[in-house]
């Protein structure tokens, strides 16, 4: 097993090279000189001279590479033009609010999926699981930022019952206040989770050890919590996993419309004032998430079902 | 000449299995999906207004018999903007995987057919092009390459051939050992006739399925990047860009939110429906 989880952290080294050629590579795509696009209307032949100096854009490409690779393994990531602040610091101050988003995410989609996959695995083939069906497949189909603005106008608005924007000040107000963005994300996330444990509750509720329990005389509550619903949430890790990166897109787009302070915002409000340097490391924190998030569902399954191990 | 024949008639029965049979819901789906495809392109048979024109007089109006779908800031038609916008989503979906799957399509097929050194270089691309999440590096790459439709394609491209270029490598695997590649190895066919002519029609399939539920994907990125301001630029009417116009005028006007925001959900609705369709014919046709 201690083999299985070195070797899956091996696997994850070339990954990480490469996302970092990526993110390197991202500020070669802008049209002519770069150091001209960060200045914009500022630019001078001095300033240029300076900026290029500065980005070392005047090296060959792998040498440039090998700079930025250099600085960022110490946390050096350039400065902000817009912030005039290192952009390190700039980022890194709103990444907790950008997991607490996601964490409540996988909570309340959790939530709103038990129920539904239950009716759905319950009552299969019948009408019950044809609405469930039906009903999440049009929730998957609604963009967020629409669904956002929606949620935000009958739950926010008219019926006065969730802070629309913002953070609060911290605590329970700033967890009350995520309540509605992490339903927004939710809203996009629930569909695949009921897919996913609606298949494993099917498999489970059919296994010979529910049958036993069921035949035992348990009681239908304990046997549904202790035996059924736990194992049928494993492949729930799996799929959350597998889409976390879906999840992030998500997360993007509400602090955007709610208008909370995290990386996802700050990627996108970093276009208009054509901070570079911090849309390169928003990307690259998002990736790294992607990347951990992975590892860790995977080592977590392992010590959960060592099993796993074997059969790969 | 045989293998030509037999093509035609393989192609053939194709294209007629994919029409005349499945569920009733994945021919709901087509028809569905024909019939937006048509009111997109006879927009202007449909409906008498200008979806750019703008028209002070009547801003605002609520729905009504004359604006089915109401009136915007701007006094234009909601309903002939969506209508009109649909020609552009649509074509966010059909362009964002077409040439994906062709690229994704080609590269697999060299992938799984070679193997060696070829699949652990492109392998390795695949992997980290999906360690970014999907959202976050096409807005990265069009924040890079500036706003705008050919932008948005460009970042579509980049990004989601590797979805494709996956899921056909696999397949491509777990054929290339099937007794009639062997034997079309044995007669000497050149490699490139065995992975077009012989496996490539075994393995598109999948990679079908997977292009409909990435249509509705790419729908939705399309309008999200509109919505911020980084793909289709006003006048023109799109989806993403209409709701993002009419955001300030919620409480008034609801209706040019709920309208573009509903037909983003429509179009999904039906793509998916035709996905789920064309997986259970997958299924059918290779017995699995």
């Amino acid at each position: 097993m201690i083999r299985y989880i070195a070797g899956r952290f091996l696997q994850v080294v070339p990954v990480l090279f490469g996302v970092s050629i990526v993110v390197f590579l991202l500020v070669r795509l802008i049209p002519g000189d770069p150091s001209v696009a960060v200045l914009g209307s500022r630019a001078t032949p001095e300033l240029v001279a300076r900026v290029r100096d500065q980005l070392g854009l005047d090296l060959p490409l792998w040498q440039q590479y090998l700079n930025y690779l250099s600085h960022a393994l110490r946390g050096d990531f350039g400065i902000s033009f817009f912030y005039q602040a290192n952009v390190w610091d700039v980022t890194i101050v709103r990444l907790p609010i950008t997991l607490a988003l996601m964490a409540m995410t996988v909570l309340i989609s959790v939530i709103i999926a038990v129920p539904f996959a239950f009716i759905s695995a319950v009552r299969r083939g019948q009408l019950p699981d044809h609405a469930v069906r039906i009903a999440f497949t049009i929730a998957l189909g609604m963009p967020v930022f629409w669904s956002g603005i929606m949620l935000a106008y009958l739950l926010g608005v008219k019926w006065r019952l969730l802070p629309i924007a913002g953070p609060g000040h911290g605590g329970v107000d700033t967890l009350v206040h995520l309540l509605l963005p992490s339903l927004t994300i939710a809203i996009a996330i629930a569909p695949i989770v009921v897919r996913t444990l609606r298949s494993s509750l099917i498999e489970v509720l059919g296994s010979d050890f529910v049958t036993t329990g069921r035949a035992m005389g348990l009681k239908p509550r304990f046997l549904t919590l202790n035996y059924v619903l736990r194992n049928s949430l494993r492949p729930v890790v799996t799929v959350i996993s597998i889409n976390f990166g879906y999840l992030i897109g998500g997360t993007v787009i509400a602090e955007q419309i709610f208008s909370l302070a995290g990386v996802g915002s700050l990627l996108i409000g970093s276009i208009g004032t054509r901070d570079y340097a911090v849309i390169q490391l928003a990307t690259l924190i998002f990736a790294l998430l992607v990347v951990l998030v992975n590892l860790a569902a995977d080592v977590i399954y392992m010590v959960l079902d060592p099993r796993m191990a074997l059969a790969r | 000449m045989t293998a030509g024949a037999e093509q035609t008639v393989a192609r053939r029965s194709l294209l007629q299995r994919l029409l005349s049979t499945g569920t009733l819901s994945y021919r709901l789906g087509l028809l569905a999906l024909a019939m937006i495809v048509l009111a997109a392109i006879f927009a202007p048979f449909i409906t008498p207004y200008d979806p750019i024109a703008l028209d002070m007089t009547s801003t605002l109006h609520p729905p009504s018999f004359v604006h089915p779908f109401g009136t915007d800031h701007l006094g234009r038609d909601v309903f002939a903007r969506v209508l009109y916008g649909a020609r552009i989503d649509l074509q966010i979906g059909a362009i964002g995987v077409a040439v994906p799957l062709l690229i994704g399509t080609v590269v697999g097929l060299i992938a799984g057919y070679f193997g060696g050194w070829t699949d652990a270089v492109i392998g390795r691309v695949v992997d980290v092009v999906i360690a970014f999440p999907f959202l976050v590096l096409v807005i990265a790459i069009v924040a890079m390459l500036g706003p705008g439709l050919l932008n948005l394609y460009i970042a579509l491209t980049l990004v989601s051939w590797v979805l494709y270029a996956r899921i056909v490598r696999g397949e491509t695997m777990a054929l290339k050992r099937r007794e009639y590649v062997l034997a079309a190895r044995n007669l000497g066919f050149s490699h490139s006739r065995i992975m077009f002519r012989h496996i490539l029609p075994n393995t598109i399939a999948p990679a079908f399925v997977f292009g409909m539920s990435d249509f509705a994907l790419d729908v939705q990125v399309g309008a999200t990047l509109s919505f911020f301001g980084l793909g289709v630029q006003p006048p023109t009417p799109e989806w993403g860009l209409m709701i993002a116009e009419s955001r300030t005028f919620l409480l008034t006007a609801p209706w040019a939110i709920i309208a573009p925001g509903a037909a983003i959900v429509v179009v999904s609705l039906v793509v998916s429906l035709i996905g789920d369709g064309l997986a259970d014919l997958a299924r059918g046709i290779d017995g699995r």
